[in-house]
């Protein structure tokens, strides 16, 4: 392989320098690490570098705490029964951490649950209604899709939303505060065009209307 | 290239993941008063922490205290801990903390034999010997830089953090790290030269 001549001011020869250090420790992301590891191939000054900053780090890697454990924890055990009785300390916490964890599965819950509520909606009461105003509409027959605004969507926000589709609202809000919309021509790129609205939470299509 | 430095990147992060799993298990007990998840977490973190604060300090009865402090806010302000950063850089955040303010409380150098004193208490075999020599002389060296470039050299190559978490211990931006870095470990390269060459 042909070595590459770099200057060694170059932006590159630079930026791997100011990360070798952590190239060496190897906690870069995969990222870094392959372009440093790149140019390292190519650069006798970093190669030099390198290998003496993994001689530095080996320098101390056996060395033994030098401090007793045991007569540490009797010590500060002694400070901790010292101390003021605290208030009482809370119980443990729902962390954020765990309830990113549940967020998928709770979405997924949302949205299955959306998703029958409007199926009912739609389908159900057409079979079953039996008291109708003259000249009312019938309710949700030509919807074809299912949107949700964000809670904080101004109503020109929705407005908006819907020119831009081609869309009108024919139903809702559900208990789930969704929508139903006959889209005019209910493509995937419209629909996509509709969720890409500020102010749109969430659009379903309704196969089963729109291939009517 | 990882592994010709003998870093086998996958079995480092494993290991870390399923630490920092135990760290948040523990942190969550102590949080909630129970003191003898304290004490196993003090027990994991002493020698940690005796490491990061032997490098900078060379004062044994300054390391003790600096520690116990770190340990005792850590006992007290458990509950506040946030889990935007690993339980690690939390405590290494106290610590390095702690440190800084003992240091410069403290303000008084370091002279030579203080550093020796190091190498002296545990004598041994001649390669035990020869590494207390080695550590000696990189204390001398670490302690001739300030405290702010001594702490992220010692956290980048003896406790091989990231500079991300680095930038939060030190609260500083990850630039300024390392730019630390990269000025603290050129000096600290002379001055391990200048003291070899001034060896007989």
């Amino acid at each position: 392989m042909k070595a590459r001549i770099l200057p060694l001011d170059s932006a590159e020869h630079r930026s791997a320098q100011d990360l070798l250090p952590w190239f060496v420790n190897g906690t870069l992301g995969a990222a870094e690490a392959s372009s440093v590891a790149r140019h390292l191939a190519g650069c006798e000054r970093c190669q030099k570098d390198a290998a003496e900053q993994a001689q530095l780090r080996a320098s101390v890697a056996a060395m033994e705490a030098a401090g007793d454990v045991e007569r540490g924890w009797a010590v500060l055990r002694s400070r901790i029964e010292a101390l003021p009785p605290a208030p009482a300390r809370r119980p443990e916490r729902v962390t954020p951490g765990r309830w990113r964890r549940w967020l998928p599965l709770a979405l997924a819950v949302q949205t299955a649950l959306i998703v029958t509520l409007v199926l009912v909606l739609v389908a159900g009461p057409a079979r079953e209604e039996r008291y109708r105003a003259l000249g009312a509409q019938p309710a949700a027959s030509d919807a074809n899709a299912v949107a949700v605004f964000r809670g904080d969507a101004t109503s020109q926000q929705m407005r908006d939303a819907l020119q831009a589709a081609g869309a009108r609202i024919v139903g809702g809000p559900t208990v789930t505060d969704a929508y139903l919309l006959h889209v005019a021509h209910p493509t995937p790129q419209v629909l996509s065009r509709l969720r890409a609205q500020p102010g749109v939470l969430r659009v379903e299509a309704l196969q089963e209307e729109a291939s009517r | 290239m990882l592994r010709h430095f003998g870093i086998d990147g996958k079995t480092v992060t494993s290991t870390r993941r399923s630490s920092e799993d135990a760290d948040l298990a523990l942190i969550d007990r102590v949080a909630a008063g129970d003191l003898p998840a304290f004490e196993t977490l003090y027990r994991i973190y002493h020698p940690r922490l005796d490491r990061f604060l032997s490098l900078m300090t060379s004062r044994r009865t300054l390391v003790e205290e600096v520690l116990n402090d770190t340990m005792l806010v850590v006992w007290r302000r458990s509950d506040t801990y946030n889990r935007q950063s690993k339980v690690s850089t939390w405590i290494f955040a106290i610590a390095y903390r702690t440190a800084l303010k003992a240091l410069r409380d403290q303000d008084e150098p370091v002279d030579a034999a203080a550093a020796d004193e190091l190498s002296s208490e545990d004598p041994g075999p001649e390669q035990q010997l020869m590494a207390g020599q080695m550590r000696s002389q990189l204390v001398r060296g670490l302690e001739a830089l300030s405290a702010e470039q001594r702490s992220v050299l010692v956290l980048t190559y003896f406790h091989d953090l990231p500079y991300s978490d680095i930038a939060r211990i030190v609260d500083c931006p990850v630039d300024t790290v390392k730019t630390r870095v990269f000025h603290g470990r050129r000096r600290l390269r002379a001055l391990l030269q200048d003291n070899a060459g001034a060896r007989p």
